[in-house]
């Protein structure tokens, strides 16, 4: 019998293949996020008032990855924006090597900024790297406040977190200020936006807050 | 291939890598693997010990053992910078009462060692 030392990461191959991925975006300068969230928490709706509120100034694509059907493709189609959809066919998350396929679909030259709405849930999509610029995290005010606590890797993997539904905090027990101390505990850097898909309530920082970022990646590329 | 859970995407990295030791040792099966797992790891030992045995079998690697370590949940306080583990769920720091720092352990899935023969 003989003992070897590897140390070896495991999610090293997926690793690999998100930074090819990187770099095919970053040679044609393209912005990438990774929306991640619960199911319902708003994820689809999020991304069409982005792309209203966008779609003039940017050239954006979406792929939607979805355990079953065809439904959030078909609703973001309707906006005229280039989107394919991935069926994961029960695979709880989308990993870098599910979404090379669905880039040849794309020009993707002709794009400023690509969003990868990832399968609703709070668990693994924050282990598997996609090759994205960033992870943009939703959670909705009636998911409760105690999310951090809870699912604390998927807050720390995040660069942006948006807390939708605040027009109902009237009528649920979440504070969106827990929501931003304890999600800062976990990661100091992460900027919080509170926001209404509905009344569009504060949505206008989060596009600006896109934008800038786009715009600095285009001039970087 | 798309699997169903997670850890079946984990099993199989961890199957490759043993498949891939156990040919450059020039090795017939491997006996056991060492890994070690963060507790703020989404990856549970029992589904991950249960997708690997299905996915070993009829491998080098079939009846390999493998050794889960969870490695604790540290933190390294933002302000006071002493470092604690952290219970259950992320609370003030022992020492000065601040909120949080940064994580210096607890997200780890590496395997550390093999056994073959």
């Amino acid at each position: 019998m003989t003992r070897i030392k590897v140390i070896t990461d495991i999610l090293e191959s997926n690793a690999r293949i998100a930074k090819q991925n990187a770099e095919i975006f970053n040679e044609v300068g393209l912005y990438v996020i990774n929306l991640m969230g619960s199911p319902g928490a708003g994820k689809t709706s999020l991304l069409e008032w982005t792309i209203k509120a966008l779609s003039e100034d940017l050239r954006i694509g979406v792929i939607e990855g979805d355990i079953q059907s065809s439904i959030d493709a078909e609703r973001i189609s309707r906006l005229g924006i280039r989107t394919v959809q991935i069926n994961t066919g029960g695979a709880c998350h989308l990993d870098g090597n599910m979404i090379r396929p669905a880039l040849d679909d794309f020009n993707l030259k002709e794009l400023d900024l690509l969003i990868v709405e990832n399968v609703g849930n709070l668990v693994c999509p924050a282990e598997f790297e996609l090759g994205e610029d960033a992870k943009v995290m939703l959670l909705s005010v009636t998911e409760g406040d105690d999310k951090p606590q809870k699912y604390p890797l998927m807050f720390q993997q995040s660069a942006v977190l948006l807390v939708n539904k605040v027009d109902l905090l009237p009528y649920v027990d979440c504070s969106v200020d827990a929501i931003e101390e304890r999600s800062r505990a976990l990661n100091t850097a992460i900027e919080v936006f509170p926001i209404s898909c509905k009344t569009h309530e504060g949505l206008e920082a989060w596009s600006a807050w896109l934008k800038k970022h786009v715009g600095e990646k285009h001039e970087g590329g | 291939m798309f699997f169903n859970m997670h850890e079946l995407t984990m099993a199989q990295a961890i199957l490759d890598e043993a498949q891939q030791q156990v040919e450059a040792h020039r090795a017939h099966r491997v006996l056991a693997i060492r890994l070690q797992v963060g507790e703020l790891s989404t990856a549970v030992p029992e589904a991950l010990t249960f997708s690997f045995e299905v996915i070993s079998k009829n491998t080098c690697a079939q009846d390999a053992r493998l050794d889960i370590t969870r490695v604790p949940w540290r933190i390294r306080c933002s302000s006071c910078q002493k470092e604690y583990r952290v219970h259950d769920r992320l609370a003030l720091c022992p020492e000065c009462n601040s909120a949080g720092g940064e994580t210096i352990a607890g997200k780890e899935l590496m395997i550390t060692e093999m056994e073959i023969e």
